[in-house]
């Protein structure tokens, strides 16, 4: 059990009641309540956290934020394991275990760390080079360079046992980032009584405040004024705080993805909670407040353990209690870093030297530290850090006043921390997602916010409005101007009254640090340290030609990782202008992205996953079908039985005994998925005779018909049979995928184009439950069940509906019939179905009755040569091409796709045209898909006829039977066609035939005869 | 680690098969009530909003003249559909004779009244946590002053199309096709864990 050495006392959010034990690579550790994991192993001594990403460099803790681009870390094991986590934004909890990546065998000696030897050889544009020469070399490579890439391990399991949700909101106002502007913000805004969300990334509001032990806000300390705002804003129900939230993606019109960690900071997690929670948030204003980042300096060796941001520094001193060094040597461009060093020195650290660039220093900052007795080296740079797996002495040289050169003897000096400050980057990552325009600072020498796009403010740090002063005052405004453009009003608050010392926030120009090495020698000077990408690499790529800050990017990589590049973007930028010899405004920036941070798969799938997934629909049968052992295919979002599987039976001998049945005896289908649509009104027919192809005007009462239905093109789009209930009531079947699109389609028609027509259209499929009865021995089945109304041929012919009841259940049957078989469809109301499906069963017995799946009914029906829409066609087919002319009316003034028709190209005999296939083996099935040609032997490219839509082996037929649509199709009835296999199999020989294959005469439909 | 939690985890597999009850999380009383209403009497009325007037003594309310409104009388909801069409929803077995008096009563003028009791199933869904769980699967601003009593909408719950009706501050009814029911009711057992929830045995109106 290590102690926690470099404990402090305070720390404004550790809660030392609490204390947590938790696991850093094996090893045992202790810290608070309000830690993250950074802070609990800094304040236990510990600095060396993982490897970096290309050439295996020792890195430790850069940040306190989300910005971190070093110290990643895998945190749980098994199928909890999640790789490349922050430790900077992991909050401890008690139990958690953590372990650093990127290195084998060990953190300290890792075999990997070679590559920094040799990084000579891995330059900028490294994997461009190899991609692109010598070509035949990658696949050399490829095999070495897989094994070594990749940052972190993803668990191993593939199944995510945690849970995640998602949700939706609306609200007013939206605060991205609970610092001290996005806090005012809130409480100004939430005054109006409009709902307002505010949300912020860290486990506890307060932002830089709660860092800041040196500012007043009306006379209290900045950390109280926190709890004050955060006290007065959970108790107004128009506001909603959410803490461990991140921002992650702005979208168009305010819709706004919010992250929320839910569970990851307890232990033991409540189970009944998601994990995370992605919300998605509709916004009428949104306001960002989401501070800024202080930027790195270049210089060699700025990636060592012990090299940290000095606001992060501060940090861990105020926020966490936690000391991360003894002796410290500052080095900055600019007066933020010395309030960091007098906290350093008040938290019992050792100031060797403030090391400023600036050639003159002053104001009130700096007299403090004076004051304090640290000594400040002003003209002076930090031209080097050196050390092993630690910074251990530094090395500082006196440079120019535009800092670009060294003009004297550098001096050397020991340390164990270096707290750098290159001046602070308004974090305006939202701002750009949301397409709002960035403008150059050249005074702060950032880019900050511009013109917006959506309705959106940014204010204070985010803003390049550092003091935080103004960055109330601007909450202020921005809230109460928010709040009137949503309707609300709320009278302006007073600005709070800071006391704090003035800081000039303008820093020094200054890139990088001058080096005596030449270009690429010397210590690496980092500006990307997720990416491993050097000061040298960006000169590199600059020498090689490149101009655009893009290409630079994507060349160098550089502001390509998970961080992207929020640490290194602007001093990428800086380095690259002066290269190019250009400002920086002139270079332009890089497009910043969702997600602002890392955010899991997981979430968005929510629970969008399993029997979730999509929505399925059940027929009222469905339980009877499950009982029964039968197998569903997926038809749209309808579970259909496929086949009922019996104990020992193949899926082909099922289909082969439910087919054989349905010709022999009798099969029973659930047909309860086909569309049915009741259209009712005056112009029925009329507007019918419109729809389909053929004619339903002339249809009498109690009749029923097939139809076809052509999108405007003339292309076939639905079929189905209809029947007329009465003069102006018709009930419309449609195919089972089809149903919703025809209802739009026909309503479309009518209320857009057909306005005078009185027709409603109201959709009815559910409303009745329907079992197919086919087979010679239907009539005597239904006798048996009691049907009601007389069967015989003359009383009830094909293609005629009656009402009746069978088994004592209210029914509509329509003889008509998909099989070729005498059959009849029962319709009942739905509540009736498993009823009705059992009656028959029963009344079926004696007869060998067999329900019978889809995969049946598909065999069944192309036996017949009868088409199945999506199948046979794929909305580039006419009737014409399925040989369908029958139905096409050439007597009704007008339908929809008739003019389509009527174009010469219709007529073309060299279109696809439907035919049937007959294989010289009658044991070979052709793959549905297949394509076919006249010459297997023509050298490529062969000449396609065109492709197999459907293929069978019929059992009725003892042989294969498949359908296709061919070039020419109807002309090469008789000929012999080839379909080339795959995997050298030769190809199979068929002969093709008129699509019909079975009863030809129709002679089976009346139940009498046999063939 | 997250602790397995026995009731849920498991069932994660298999999603839809929760069962009936789920214990509130802090051990109170469950935060959501699911009742099934689907056998109340169902009838989609197409016919122009002015004939209102003549079908409201048989209707025993107006036809809603807002969009996405509902009106009420005792157990009757008549609900705003479209421009021209209503779904009306009466005690189980009234729809019958409810569809031919309004057949007659507009005999002379374009309609269609149109049983369809078994394609729709309906339910209740009563309690504190009602609004947070449709939020999770329904884009819609359920806010309790937004989304008020008397107001319907034709929106989606995950990926089934449903039409909402809003009964009170904690109290909802969903209008869903029959087909979709299964898959409703397992997605909103899934989403209530978190409050936890008791489903009533079906009933009628």
């Amino acid at each position: 059990m290590s102690s926690q050495r470099y404990r402090l006392s305070g720390g404004t959010t550790i809660r030392t009641d609490t204390p947590l034990s938790f696991t850093f690579d094996g090893k045992s550790y202790h810290g608070y309540k309000g830690d993250t994991l950074a802070s609990a192993l800094i304040a236990a001594g510990v600095h060396l956290i993982g490897r970096s990403f290309k050439y295996h460099r020792p890195r430790g803790i850069m940040s306190a934020g989300s910005e971190e681009p070093n110290a990643l870390v895998r945190v749980g094991t098994g199928a909890y394991a999640e790789p490349n986590l922050k430790a900077t934004q992991v909050e401890l909890y008690d139990g958690l275990i953590a372990t650093s990546q990127n290195r084998f065998p060990s953190l300290k000696y890792d075999v990997g760390s070679i590559n920094s030897v040799m990084s000579q050889f891995l330059p900028a544009g490294f994997y461009y080079k190899t991609f692109m020469w010598p070509a035949s070399f990658w696949m050399t490579y490829e095999h070495f360079i897989r094994n070594a890439a990749g940052l972190g391990k993803v668990a191993s399991d593939p199944i995510d046992p945690e849970r995640y949700e998602k949700t939706h909101r609306h609200c007013e106002i939206l605060i991205a980032g609970g610092g001290g502007a996005g806090l005012m913000a809130a409480y100004q805004a939430a005054l109006s009584g409009q709902r307002v969300m505010l949300v912020d990334e860290q486990a506890e509001f307060g932002g830089w405040l709660l860092s800041d032990d040196a500012v007043k806000i009306d006379n209290m300390p900045a950390y109280d004024w926190v709890r004050e705002m955060q006290s007065l804003l959970s108790n107004m129900d128009n506001v909603t705080l959410l803490p461990r939230t991140t921002m992650f993606g702005y979208g168009d019109h305010n819709y706004i993805t919010l992250a929320e960690r839910v569970t990851d900071h307890l232990s033991p997690r409540p189970s009944h909670l998601p994990r995370m929670r992605l919300w998605k948030v509709r916004v009428a204003q949104v306001i960002l407040a989401t501070g800024c980042i202080e930027r790195p300096l270049v210089f060699g060796g700025n990636d060592l353990p012990g090299v940290m941001l000095a606001s992060a520094v501060q940090s861990y001193i105020t926020q966490y209690g936690a000391l991360p060094g003894s002796r410290a040597i500052i080095v900055t461009n600019n007066d933020t870093a010395y309030q960091a060093a007098l906290a350093f020195q008040n938290a019992g650290g050792f100031v060797r030297a403030i090391v400023d660039t600036r050639t003159t220093v002053k104001g009130a900052w700096v007299k403090a530290a004076k004051d304090a007795g640290i000594d400040i080296l002003s003209g002076h740079g930090l031209t080097g850090a050196y050390g092993i797996h630690h910074v251990g002495r530094v090395e500082i040289s006196p440079i120019t006043a535009d800092g670009r050169e060294i003009t004297g003897e550098a001096v050397h000096m020991d340390c164990d921390l270096v707290m750098m400050s290159g001046g602070l980057t308004p974090t305006v990552h939202l701002h750009s997602q949301a397409r709002g325009k960035l403008v150059w600072d050249e005074k702060h020498l950032c880019f900050k916010p511009g013109a917006t796009h959506e309705a959106e403010q940014s204010i204070g740090a985010c803003n390049g409005s550092f003091a935080l002063s103004s960055g109330l005052a601007e909450a202020i405004r921005a809230a109460t101007k928010a709040v009137k453009s949503t309707g609300g009003t709320c009278t302006a608050l007073s600005v709070p009254d800071v006391t704090a010392l003035r800081i000039n926030y303008a820093p020094m120009a200054y890139w990088k640090a001058p080096s005596q090495a030449g270009a690429g020698q010397g210590p690496k000077a980092f500006v990307d340290f997720q990416n491993d990408v050097t000061s040298a690499d960006i000169q590199l790529a600059v020498r090689e030609g490149y101009q655009s800050v893009e290409h630079v990017k994507r060349y160098t990589t550089t502001g390509m990782a998970t961080d992207q590049g929020k640490t290194s973007n602007m001093n990428a930028l800086g380095i690259l202008a002066d290269a190019l010899g250009h400002e920086i405004p002139d270079v332009g920036t890089t497009t910043f992205r969702m997600p602002y941070t890392p955010t899991s798969m997981g979430m968005i799938a929510g629970r969008d996953i399993g029997g979730l997934f999509d929505a399925v629909r059940l027929t009222r049968m469905d339980s009877w079908h499950r009982a029964a052992g039968a197998k569903f295919e997926h038809v749209g979002q309808w579970m259909r039985a496929w086949y009922y599987r019996h104990d020992g039976e193949t899926m082909e001998q099922a289909v082969t005994r439910e087919v054989l049945a349905a010709r022999t005896t009798a099969g029973l289908l659930d047909a309860s998925t086909l569309g049915k649509i009741d259209v009712r009104g005056k112009d029925a027919a009329t507007f019918l005779d419109r729809i389909y192809t053929n004619k339903f005007s002339s249809l009498a009462v109690g009749k029923c018909r097939y139809g076809l239905m052509l999108k405007d093109d003339g292309m076939v789009m639905d079929d189905g049979v209809t029947t007329r209930l009465a003069d102006e009531h018709y009930h419309m079947t449609t195919t089972t995928g089809g149903a919703a699109g025809v209802l739009d389609w026909m309503e479309e028609w009518l209320q857009t184009e057909w306005p005078e027509l009185d027709v409603f259209l109201t959709s009815v499929t559910e409303q009745w439950s329907v079992a197919t009865l086919s087979g010679p021995h239907a009539r005597a089945i239904l006798e048996a069940a009691d049907i009601s109304v007389d069967l015989s041929d003359t009383a009830f012919p094909f293609m005629s509906m009656k009402q009746g009841y069978v088994s004592g259940l209210p029914a509509r049957i329509f003889r008509i019939s998909f099989t070729g078989e005498l059959s009849y469809e029962i319709n009942v109301p739905a509540r009736y179905g498993v009823a009705l499906w059992t009656a028959l069963m029963k009344a079926g017995e004696a007869f060998g009755i067999t329900p019978y799946g889809t995969e049946a009914m598909h065999v069944l029906r192309a036996e017949k040569g009868f088409i199945i829409v999506g199948q046979e066609t794929d909305g580039t087919v006419t009737p014409l091409d399925l040989g369908m002319n029958w139905i096409v009316s050439k007597k009704k003034p007008d339908f929809i796709g008739k003019r389509a028709l009527e174009r010469t190209s219709m007529a073309d005999p060299k279109r696809k045209q439907l035919v049937g296939l007959r294989t010289d083996n009658p044991d070979d099935v052709i793959p549905e898909g297949a394509h076919a040609v006249l010459d297997p032997n023509q050298p490529p490219p062969i000449d396609m006829l065109g492709h197999v839509t459907s293929s069978y082996a019929s059992p009725n037929l003892g042989y294969s039977i498949a359908m296709a649509l061919l070039k020419g199709g109807h002309k090469l009835i008789g000929e012999t066609v080839w379909i080339p296999m795959l995997d050298g199999q030769k190809p199979i020989k068929a002969v093709v035939t008129d699509t019909v294959f079975y009863d030809a005469q129709g002679d089976r439909l009346n139940g009498t005869s046999s063939s | 680690m997250a602790q397995a939690h026995p009731d849920i985890s498991a069932l994660e597999a298999q999603a839809g098969r929760l069962p009936d009850q789920m214990p509130h999380p802090d051990g109170g009383s469950g935060g959501i009530v699911f009742t099934d209403l689907s056998t109340c009497g169902k009838l989609n009325l197409r016919c122009a909003s002015d004939v209102s007037s003549q079908i409201i003594r048989f209707l025993g309310a107006s036809l809603p003249d807002k969009a996405n409104s509902v009106t009420t009388s005792g157990e009757r909801r008549i609900i705003w559909l479209g421009p021209d069409e209503y779904l009306v929803l009466v005690k189980t077995g009234e729809e019958d004779s409810l569809s031919s008096i309004i057949s007659s009563a507009l005999s002379s003028q374009h309609h269609a009244a149109t049983i369809v009791t078994d394609a729709l199933a309906c339910l209740q869904l009563d309690g504190p946590a009602v609004r947070d769980v449709l939020a999770k699967g329904c884009a819609l601003d359920l806010h309790d002053t937004k989304f008020t009593a008397g107001m319907c909408a034709q929106t989606l719950l995950a990926s089934a199309s449903i039409t909402l009706l809003c009964e009170g501050d904690s109290s909802f009814r969903i209008i869903c096709r029959t087909s979709f029911l299964d898959y409703v009711m397992a997605w909103l057992k899934d989403a209530a864990c978190e409050y936890g929830y008791y489903v009533t045995p079906q009933s009628n109106i």
